[in-house]
C-alpha cells in the first residue's frame, strides 16, 4: 500500500538498532542486526519461530541487554536497562500472551506500576476514576473503545487485546511493538486491528508488527525486515516485493551448500500412507485437510511451508500424538489409524520432536534412562517389571559413544547437556532401532555446522539402509541436499510437490506464500 | 488425552513446582530452619530449648513403651506419606490422604462384622484389601474428575475429604452403630481380628511390620521397576512421556489408585491395631500430617518412612514436654507447619539473603 512516509532526511528514525548481538551461552540467537523504523511507519519483522525476533524486541522493551550494539531513540544513543527504562522511553510493547491480571478492572489494570503522578499523586489507592477517565478518552481517539470499569476476564480475546494496546498508548508509547497480534484474532477482528494501526501510525507512531503471515504483512506494513538464523536476511520496501521474494527470504535461498543426496534409492515399496487425513482442533478450526502422502523404502520426503501451516501436526497424526479427525494411516500397509505411539513406536515409527526440551526429553533424568525411554517395558531392557540396569546401562554407553554425545556420562541429567548434544541422543535413540519410518522435525534447528552435518549424515545413512524418512523443515537449503521429494504445506493442505533432484526454488518459495503451482 | 486446565490453575502450578520440585538439600534445611524457630520460641517461653528437645525425645524414644507408641504413630503417617509420595511423583497433587483413611477404616470395620466368625487368615487380608480397594475408588473419583474434566486434583481431593468423613459419620451414627451403643461407632471387632501385638506390655501392633514392607516394595518399584520409571518420567514430562509412548493417563490414574490404596491400609491398621473399631475420630488429621511428611522425606519412600518416624516421635513427646515444662504441645503443630513453610519460601528466602550480601559487601559494583 502507498503510505506516505515523512521525509527521511528530515526527521532520525524512531528507532534505529544497529550491529545487535545476543548470545545465550554459545546459541548466538542476534548477530549484527540492524532495524530501523521510522516515525509513522508500520514496520514487519518477519521470521521463521527461532530466527530471532522475539529476542531482538525483548531488547528493545529492556527485557535482556544486547553483548552488542547500539539502540538509538529519535537519533539520541540509549540504554535500555528494564522495562521501566523502556516505558519512561516511550517503547510499549503487547506481547502474543497478554499481561493482564483477569480478575481486575480495566482501569485498575491500567493502573498497576502507574507512575505516582500519573495515578492521581497517589500511591496506595490509585485514582482509578481518574485513570477510567483518561482510558476512555483515548480509546474514543483511537476508535479503540473497551469498558474501563469492565473485568478484563469478561472482555473477549480481541478486548484484551486493546487493552493492552491502550496501556502502552497509556503510558506514552511512541514506539509500538505487536507480537504476532492476530495469531489470536478472527479475520474479521484483524481488519479492526489494521485499521487502528494505521491511525495510530498516522498519528507518528512507529509501530514494528511482528508476524509471519505474508498477507497481513503485505496489507498492512510499509517496509519489511526478514530474519533468519538470527542475522537480516534482507530489509525491503512493501510497495516493491512480493510474497514470494519474502517466502525465499524467510527460508533462505539456496546457499552453496552441496547437494548431499546424491545416490538413488535403491529399495522401493510404500511404508507410510495417509489418505485424505484431516485434523479438526477443539476450536473447531482444520490444522489438516485432505492430505494424501505416501513415503517409500529409502525415500526421503521434505515437507516445507512457512511455519504454522500444518507441518507440526502432520507430524503429530503420523507419530500418533494426535488421533485424526478423518482419512486413515497406513504403515506398511497395516492400519494405524486408531493406534497409540506406544503401537507404533513397536511397529517401527521413529520420532525426532520439534521440541527437543518439551517432546523429545525429560531433562531432569539421565543421558541412560532419556535413551532407553522409549524401549522400557522391551524384553531387551526390562525382566519381570524390573529393568534390567546392566543392559540399560550398555546401550546407553554404546549410543553415546556412537553419537558422539558429550560428556559421555550416562548418569548425568539430560537438561546438563548442550542442544546440540541432546539432538545427538534424540537421534541416536530414534536411529539405532532400525525404524522403517524417522519422522524428523526441524532436526538442525539450533544446532552449529558440524552437528547439522552429523544429523544430516545419519539421516541419510538411515535412508541407504532402507528407512522412509518424513523431514520437516523450515531450511530450503536443508530439504533441497536431503530430499528425494518435497511437499508444500499450505492452510493445513498439500499446495505442490516437486521430485529431485532438481527443483525449482522460486515455484517452491511461490506455493509456501499459497500460490498453487 | 488433552488436560484442560481450570481457573487459578497457574496458582497451584507455582505452588506444586514449589513443593515437589526439591533439591536435596531441601528437607534438612527447612526442618533445621523450623526447629530453629522452634528454638526461639521455647527460649521466649524461658525455657531451655536444648533440655525441651531433650525430655520430648526422652519421652518418645528413651523407654520401651515410648518407642512402642512413636511406631504406633509412624504407621499412619508412613503409609499414607508413601501413598502420596508416589502421586506426587508422577505429577499428582492428591491431598486426599485423609478422607481415604477414614473410607479405608469403614471398610475394615464393615468387612470384620460381616466376615466375623469366619478364618481370621482368610478375614484378616480380606479386611486390608477392602480398606485398600476402598481407598483406591475413593481417590480415583479425583482421578476421573482431573482425566476426564480437567478439575485440579489439589481441589477435588481437599473437598472428598468432607465429603468421606461426614459419610462415615453417618454410617457411623446410621446403618453401621453398633447395636445398642450410644456412641458413633461400629461393633468391637473379633479378637482374632486384630492385628497381633508384637511386644507384650505395649500397643505395638503388626502394622509396624507392614510400614517395612510397604516401604521396601514402594522404594525398589519406584527406582528399579519399568512402571516406576513410567512414574517418574510423566511426572518429570509428561508431554516428552506421552511422545515416547508411555500411556499418561493410565499412569495418571495409577498414581491416584496407589494413593488411595496406601491411605486406605492406613485406615485398616488403625482400625485392626489400635482402636478394633471404627470411630468417627479416627484420625487427628494423619493424612494432612501425611503430606508434610512426603514432603520432608522428598517424596522418596525410605525418606518418607524417616520422616514419618520423626513427626512421629515429636507428637509423641510434645504432651510429656508440656506437663514437664509447660512448653505447648502445639508448638510441635507450628513446627510441622513451619517445615512447610520453609520448603515453599526456602528459594525466596536464600534469593533475598543473597541480595543483601551483595549490597552489602559490593555497593559500587551495583549497576
Amino acid at each position: 500500500m502507498a503510505a506516505t512516509l515523512p521525509p527521511t532526511n528530515v526527521q532520525p528514525p524512531a528507532v534505529s538498532m544497529s550491529g545487535i548481538r545476543i548470545a545465550f551461552g554459545k546459541v548466538v540467537a542476534n548477530d549484527a542486526v540492524d532495524l530501523e523504523v521510522r516515525p509513522g511507519e508500520i514496520h514487519a519483522l518477519l521470521g521463521e519461530n527461532g530466527a530471532g525476533k522475539t529476542t531482538l524486541m525483548r531488547a528493545l522493551s529492556g527485557l535482556l541487554q544486547p553483548d552488542a550494539g547500539a539502540i538509538r531513540l529519535n537519533g539520541q544513543p540509549v540504554v535500555i536497562r528494564d522495562p521501566q527504562t523502556a516505558q519512561d522511553l516511550g517503547i510499549g510493547m503487547v506481547h502474543q500472551h497478554f499481561m493482564l491480571i483477569e480478575t481486575m478492572t480495566v482501569a485498575e489494570n491500567m493502573s498497576l506500576g502507574l507512575p505516582r503522578e500519573r495515578a492521581g499523586g497517589r500511591v496506595f489507592f490509585p485514582d482509578f476514576d481518574r485513570v477510567a477517565r483518561e482510558v476512555d478518552a483515548l480509546g474514543r481517539r483511537h476508535d479503540l473503545q473497551v469498558d474501563a470499569s469492565a473485568r478484563v476476564g469478561s472482555l473477549t480475546v480481541a478486548g484484551q487485546q486493546r487493552v493492552e494496546i491502550l496501556k502502552a498508548l497509556h503510558r506514552g508509547a511512541r514506539v509500538l511493538i505487536l507480537d504476532e497480534p492476530t495469531a489470536v484474532l478472527s479475520p474479521q477482528e484483524s481488519l479492526r486491528l489494521f485499521a487502528v494501526v494505521r491511525s495510530l501510525a498516522e498519528e507518528g507512531t512507529a509501530i514494528i508488527f511482528i508476524s509471519h503471515k505474508l498477507h497481513e504483512v503485505m496489507a498492512v506494513t510499509d517496509r519489511i525486515t526478514v530474519l533468519r538464523r538470527g542475522k537480516v536476511a534482507g530489509c525491503l520496501t512493501t510497495a516493491e516485493t512480493s510474497e514470494g521474494e519474502i517466502a525465499r527470504l524467510m527460508v533462505g535461498a539456496v546457499t552453496s551448500r552441496p547437494r548431499r543426496n546424491t545416490t538413488p534409492r535403491g529399495e522401493t515399496g510404500t511404508v507410510l500412507r495417509l489418505r485424505g487425513a484431516g485434523l479438526t482442533d477443539e476450536r473447531g478450526l482444520r490444522q489438516l485437510d485432505g492430505i494424501d502422502l505416501e513415503i517409500g523404502r529409502s525415500e526421503i520426503l521434505g515437507v516445507a511451508g512457512v511455519d504454522g501451516n500444518g507441518q507440526s501436526e502432520l507430524a503429530e497424526v503420523v507419530v500418533g500424538l494426535q488421533r485424526l479427525s478423518d482419512g486413515s494411516i497406513e504403515l506398511d500397509g497395516a492400519d494405524m489409524t486408531g493406534a497409540s505411539p506406544a503401537v507404533r513406536i513397536a511397529r517401527g515409527v521413529a520420532h525426532v520432536p520439534e521440541d527437543r526440551h518439551r517432546t523429545a526429553l525429560v531433562p531432569d533424568m539421565s543421558v541412560a534412562d532419556n535413551a532407553v525411554i522409549e524401549m522400557a517395558g522391551w524384553r531387551r531392557f526390562a525382566r519381570a517389571g524390573l529393568r534390567r540396569g546392566r543392559h540399560i546401562a550398555e546401550f546407553a554407553r554404546e549410543l553415546v559413544q556412537d553419537y558422539d554425545v558429550r560428556p559421555g556420562d550416562i548418569r548425568q541429567p539430560v537438561g546438563s547437556l548442550s542442544g546440540g548434544n541432546q539432538q545427538k541422543l534424540v537421534m541416536g535413540r530414534a536411529l539405532t532401532r532400525d525404524p522403517k519410518l524417522i519422522v524428523a522435525v526441524q532436526p538442525a534447528r539450533g544446532l552449529d555446522f558440524g552437528a547439522t552435518a552429523f544429523v544430516h549424515g545419519r539421516l541419510l545413512d538411515s535412508r541407504s539402509g532402507g528407512a522412509a524418512i518424513m523431514l520437516i523443515s523450515a531450511e530450503m537449503d536443508e530439504l533441497v541436499a536431503l530430499c528425494d521429494r518435497i511437499v508444500v504445506m499450505y492452510r493445513g493442505m498439500i499446495i505442490g510437490e516437486q521430485t529431485g533432484p532438481d527443483y525449482d526454488i522460486a515455484a517452491l518459495g511461490l506455493m509456501m506464500a499459497g500460490r498453487a503451482a | 488425552m488433552t488436560v484442560r486446565t481450570a481457573p487459578g490453575a497457574d496458582a497451584l502450578a507455582f505452588l506444586r513446582e514449589r513443593l515437589v520440585a526439591q533439591n536435596a538439600l531441601s528437607g534438612l534445611v527447612a526442618l533445621a530452619l523450623a526447629f530453629g524457630v522452634g528454638a526461639l520460641l521455647i527460649l521466649s517461653m524461658g525455657v531451655n530449648p536444648i533440655e525441651a528437645c531433650a525430655v520430648l525425645f526422652q519421652a518418645s524414644l528413651g523407654s520401651t513403651n515410648g518407642l512402642a507408641e512413636t511406631a504406633i504413630r509412624t504407621v499412619p503417617l508412613a503409609l499414607a506419606g508413601i501413598g502420596i509420595a508416589l502421586s506426587f511423583r508422577a505429577g499428582v497433587f492428591n491431598v486426599g490422604a485423609e478422607g481415604q483413611i477414614f473410607i479405608g477404616g469403614i471398610a475394615t470395620a464393615f468387612v470384620g462384622v460381616q466376615l466375623a466368625g469366619a478364618p481370621s487368615a482368610i478375614v484378616l487380608p480380606a479386611m486390608a484389601a477392602a480398606a485398600m480397594l476402598a481407598g483406591a475408588f475413593w481417590s480415583s473419583i479425583a482421578g476421573v474428575l482431573k482425566l476426564r474434566f480437567g478439575a485440579d486434583e489439589l481441589i477435588t481431593t481437599i473437598m472428598l475429604n468432607y465429603v468421606a468423613i461426614h459419610f462415615v459419620s453417618y454410617l457411623l451414627h446410621g446403618p453401621l452403630q453398633a447395636p445398642g451403643s450410644p456412641l458413633a461407632q461400629t461393633e468391637r471387632l473379633a479378637r482374632e481380628l486384630r492385628l497381633p501385638i508384637l511386644v507384650p506390655t505395649t500397643r505395638l501392633h503388626a502394622g509396624i511390620l507392614l510400614v517395612i514392607l510397604v516401604t521396601v516394595a514402594a522404594q525398589v518399584w519406584l527406582w528399579l521397576s519399568v512402571g516406576g520409571f513410567r512414574l517418574r518420567s510423566v511426572g518429570h514430562n509428561p508431554r516428552a512421556a506421552r511422545s515416547a509412548g508411555i500411556n499418561v493417563t493410565g499412569v495418571t490414574l495409577l498414581a491416584f489408585v496407589l494413593c488411595g490404596a496406601l491411605s486406605g491400609l492406613a485406615g485398616f491398621s488403625e482400625v485392626a491395631g489400635v482402636h478394633r473399631r471404627m470411630i468417627e475420630n479416627l484420625s487427628p488429621g494423619f493424612g494432612y500430617t501425611a503430606i508434610i511428611v512426603a514432603l520432608l522425606g522428598r517424596t522418596s519412600p525410605l525418606g518418607v518412612l524417616m520422616a514419618a518416624t520423626l513427626f512421629a516421635a515429636l507428637q509423641i513427646g510434645s504432651s510429656t514436654m508440656e506437663s514437664a515444662l509447660g512448653v505447648p504441645g502445639a508448638l510441635i503443630a507450628m513446627i510441622q507447619a513451619l517445615v512447610v513453610l520453609f520448603l515453599i519460601g526456602q528459594g525466596a528466602l536464600f534469593t533475598a539473603i543473597g541480595h543483601l550480601l551483595r549490597r552489602r559487601t559490593a555497593p559500587e559494583t551495583q549497576r
